[in-house]
């Protein structure tokens, strides 16, 4: 009878869920680990001449909240069509830097005083059951002018700026 | 015949009973206005015709209503008069069981609410709160407050009548007490989350965090008028039917005999024991999720007060529904000990131990496929990170807590059925509780790996047929990998504790059935046919329904010929 077999049968049962527990604090561990290590740390330094690099420190400095900074890495065609206050405006519309996003680098198309360079935006969103990220592509245009690379679409951080609502 | 007939009384008394209660608590909202109790705006716009289209509206509707409701209700209140020899079976009857359980919970839903809207508008206003956009209608509030809460306590007049005049059983019972269960249910839940957001409110005025932004003053009118109505009508609520609930059970009558083996009791005991642990561990997750953010440098708020908000607030609400969870154990052990009913006691215990292992489960699978996915995600995007660092450690902050608290609690919980599995395996093995238990797990395993590995395959159909996919492909595919893996392993597991279950049922079963060499007639239930008379005229069915009542647990009995 199966019945006459309770230790070994609670002794099993309590192992395996001792190991199962015992996987999980691994887990726990090990993702702190790596994503404290390799999530956060990790982000690729371009060379400030290179326009994946402009781009980077443009991104950088709008993220610090330093919005005179990030505005001086437009071109001459985007501030003309978008003063800083608009700038500042389009970002208000946005309600500033978004916290919980991450930007991620896919490639840079183009030859010459033109390219484009193609990035990732990935969102994480709290549903308060563990929440979860959705991303988006986002393509720049970037323009050379006096040997120095330049942003050439209106955007407030990476969104396209809202230049013309009415405010 | 007689379903069909009352069927038609009932929806129909049902329906003018609804556009009764609208046109009278309409015609009252005028009076009230009529008499000041106006909200605080004031009127912008219309006139006296407003007025007037309220009254003719609300006269019409009233006058259309009443008749017909007198009508159809005079009808359905005369079928179960004492003296009618069918009165037993039409107070018995099912459609008047779920009439009496769709019209007392529905008029105590619109009523509460009123009372709520009433309260919320009072407090708003001490509390020195002003109604600028005329959001308010304190009137309508009370009309209705009072139209529907009449018409709810003249129908719980009827059902204790009806009770009074002998024993109620079938659907004609369990379609009221249904009632009573979820009236019970929901009310408990609008008094914890009141309760909770007055202690969120009290801990945001000590800790000067304010909940709309640091400039804005008497933000904290708004919740505390909505904290405190929720408190007072939830609690109202919830008290009055616990305490009618349990003077049921300590009835020594039928009544008590009737509500002590209840199912549905046992029900709510399960449906309140899960849905407080669930939230319990929720807020208890989120408010560590935010200490975690703060300690890796990424938390939304930056002032010190705020960030202590976000932590010891949603601590104190686990702290409320735990409390909950936890008497509500306590209460279920304590009843199912009185109650010498059946198997009460183990059922109650696995009822316990399963339902709260499930939420445990629940908050682990998302966990810890959660940080299988961040982690998956920073191995393989870290190196092309081109800005924002805070993804990650915010995704690994909201998924660490839940899978941590969540195989906590499943760990013990099941650690506790596995302690119940191992004393007697074949008795555990055969519980309805833990196959239930063990077949949810399996078939949210089986739909969540199934919809998981959709979404893989969906990305590697596309990458091989040359589509063009938006989006990352390792940050995309990061979270269902996570999920397919997880539930895999759950899946898994819960199959192989299954069929070690069946294999179990299946070598205890013929030992019971058959000793071997010696043939056993299939169980056959003792069957003894009675004959009831009485004099002429007399309502037999009436007298089958009372004996019935008084058969001891196991017996039935039924009507084989008129």
């Amino acid at each position: 009878m199966t019945t006459q077999e309770p230790p070994t049968q609670a002794g099993r049962e309590s192992r395996s869920l001792l190991y199962i527990g015992a996987g999980i604090l691994a887990l726990l561990l090990v993702s702190v680990v790596v994503v404290l290590a390799l999530g956060r740390t990790a982000t690729s330094d371009y060379p400030a001449d290179s326009p994946e690099g402009t781009l980077q420190r443009y991104f950088a400095a709008f993220e610090d909240g330093d919005y005179e900074a990030a505005y001086a890495y437009f071109s001459e065609r985007v501030k003309e069509q978008m003063s800083v206050d608009d700038y500042r405006r389009s970002i208000g519309m946005y309600q500033g830097a978004p916290g919980a996003q991450r930007v991620l680098f896919q490639g840079t198309s183009g030859e010459g005083d033109r390219v484009r360079v193609d990035l990732v935006v990935e969102y994480f969103y709290d549903d308060g059951f563990g929440g979860g990220s959705s991303s988006q592509p986002r393509q720049v245009s970037m323009v050379r002018e006096d040997g120095e690379w330049r942003i050439d679409d209106a955007l407030a951080g990476l969104e396209p700026a809202m230049l013309d609502v009415p405010f | 015949m007689q379903t069909a007939r009352r069927l038609y009384v009932y929806l129909l008394s049902g329906i003018a009973l609804g556009v009764l209660v609208v046109g009278v608590s309409m015609l009252l909202t005028v009076l009230f206005d009529a008499l000041g109790l106006r909200s605080g705006g004031d009127v912008i716009f219309g006139n006296d015709d407003a007025t007037r289209q309220q009254l003719t509206l609300a006269s019409a509707l009233t006058v259309v209503s009443l008749p017909l409701w007198l009508a159809h209700w005079v009808a359905a209140e005369r079928s179960v008069a004492i003296s009618r020899p069918t009165a037993a079976v039409e107070r018995n009857s099912d459609v008047r069981g779920l009439y009496f359980a769709i019209a007392m919970s529905a008029l105590l839903l619109v009523a509460g609410l009123a009372l709520r809207g009433l309260l919320e508008t009072a407090v708003f206003a001490l509390a020195g709160g002003t109604d600028e956009f005329g959001f308010r209608n304190p009137a309508g509030d009370l009309a209705l407050f009072l139209v529907a809460g009449a018409a709810w306590a003249y129908h719980v007049a009827i059902r204790a009548r009806d009770w009074r005049v002998g024993p109620l059983e079938g659907p004609g019972a369990h379609l009221p007490r249904f009632y009573l269960y979820l009236a019970t249910f929901v009310s408990l839940l609008v008094l914890l989350f009141g309760l909770t957001g007055l202690v969120e409110l009290v801990g945001r005025l000590l800790l000067d965090a304010p909940a709309f932004g640091p400039t804005d003053t008497g933000w904290w009118a708004y919740p505390l008028a909505t904290s405190v109505s929720s408190v007072v009508v939830g609690g109202g609520v919830w008290l009055g039917h616990w305490l009618f609930a349990q003077r049921l059970l300590g009835d020594p009558g039928w009544r008590g005999a009737s509500e002590r083996p209840a199912r549905l009791r046992l029900a709510y005991y399960l449906i309140v024991i899960v849905v407080t642990a669930a939230v319990a561990l929720g807020q208890l997750s989120s408010g560590v999720a935010a200490g975690l953010r703060a300690a890796f440098g990424v938390s939304e708020a930056s002032e010190s007060g705020q960030i202590l908000g976000l932590i010891l607030l949603p601590l104190i609400g686990a702290a409320i529904f735990a409390a909950a969870w936890l008497i509500h154990r306590r209460w279920l052990a304590q009843e199912a000990e009185a109650v010498a009913v059946d198997d009460r006691v183990r059922n109650a215990g696995r009822l316990q131990e399963y339902g709260t292992a499930l939420v445990g489960l629940a908050f682990a699978a998302v966990g810890v496929s959660g940080l299988i996915g961040v982690v998956i995600n920073a191995v393989l995007t870290g190196g092309r990170t081109f800005g924002g660092g805070d993804l990650l450690p915010i995704e690994l902050a909201a998924n660490l807590p839940m899978a941590l608290f969540g195989a906590a609690l499943w760990i013990w919980s099941w650690g506790a059925a596995s302690r119940r599995h191992a004393l007697a395996p074949a008795d555990e093995a055969a519980s309805t509780s833990r196959r239930a238990a063990l077949l949810i797990v399996l078939a949210v395993s089986v739909l969540a790996g199934i919809a998981s590995l959709g979404v893989i395959l969906y990305r590697v159909f596309g990458a091989a047929f040359g589509l063009a996919m938006q989006g990352d492909a390792a940050a995309e595919l990061s979270r269902p990998i996570g999920v397919l893996v997880v539930a895999l392993a759950v899946g898994l597991y819960h199959l192989g504790i299954l069929r070690r279950d069946q294999a179990l049922r299946a070598s205890v079963e013929p030992e019971v059935a058959a000793p071997v060499g010696v043939e056993v007639a299939p169980a056959v239930e003792a069957v003894v046919l009675l004959r009831l008379t009485g004099p002429a005229g007399v309502d037999t069915a009436a007298a089958a329904t009372a004996l019935r009542a008084h058969l001891p647990p196991g017996y039935t009995l039924e009507v084989v010929e008129e």
